[in-house]
C-alpha cells in the first residue's frame, strides 16, 4: 500500500492500536511507512478508566522539523560528559 | 532531570528499534490524536488536501482524525 502511495507522490501513514503486535508482524519501516502513530498502552501501562495513555509518533529522519512534540537528544557537555536534553 | 530525559531518550530509541523507523518523539497524548497528528504532518509535507483513510482504521481513530482535521468556521 505504501508503494501505491509513493507512486502517486503521497505519504504512507500507519496507525497501530496494539504495538505488541509488532513483535511478530513485519516492522513498519520495512513496509515503507513514512509516519507511524501507535497507542502505547499495551506496552505495559495501566488502563486508567479509558484515559489517555501513551501516543507513539515516529517518522523518517527527513521529516524531523515537521514533527510535533518533544524530541530528546544526546549531546556532550563542556566537560565532555554525556548529557541528554 | 537527566535521569528522566535519559529515560525518554531510551524510550525513543526502543520505539525506533521496534518499528524500524528513523525517528520517534517523546510521545503524544494517545494513539488516536497521534494518528491525527501524523495525518496533519503528511498533509503539511505534501501540500495536498486529500487523505485516504483505510477501512481497516479503527472507527474511533477515524472519528478523532475527522474531528481534529475538519476546519471550524472562521
Amino acid at each position: 500500500m505504501s508503494a501505491q502511495a509513493h507512486a502517486k507522490g503521497a505519504l504512507a501513514v500507519q496507525a497501530v492500536t496494539d504495538p505488541t503486535s509488532l513483535g511478530f508482524l513485519k516492522p513498519p519501516g520495512e513496509l515503507g511507512v513514512d509516519i507511524l502513530a501507535a497507542e502505547g498502552q499495551s506496552l505495559g501501562n495501566p488502563l486508567a478508566f479509558g484515559g489517555p495513555h501513551l501516543g507513539i509518533l515516529a517518522c523518517r529522519a527527513e521529516f524531523v522539523r515537521h514533527m510535533p512534540g518533544r524530541l530528546v537528544g544526546l549531546g556532550k557537555t563542556t566537560k565532555d560528559a554525556r548529557g541528554t536534553c | 532531570m537527566q535521569g528522566w530525559l535519559q529515560a525518554l531518550y531510551e524510550y525513543q530509541g526502543m520505539i525506533q528499534t521496534l518499528t524500524c523507523i528513523d525517528l520517534a518523539n517523546a510521545s503524544m497524548y494517545d494513539g488516536a490524536t497521534a494518528t491525527s497528528e501524523a495525518v496533519r504532518m503528511a498533509l503539511s509535507l505534501t501540500g495536498r488536501d486529500t487523505v485516504y483513510l483505510s477501512r481497516g482504521l479503527h472507527p474511533r481513530y477515524r472519528e478523532v482524525v475527522t474531528t481534529l482535521l475538519t476546519p471550524t468556521s472562521a
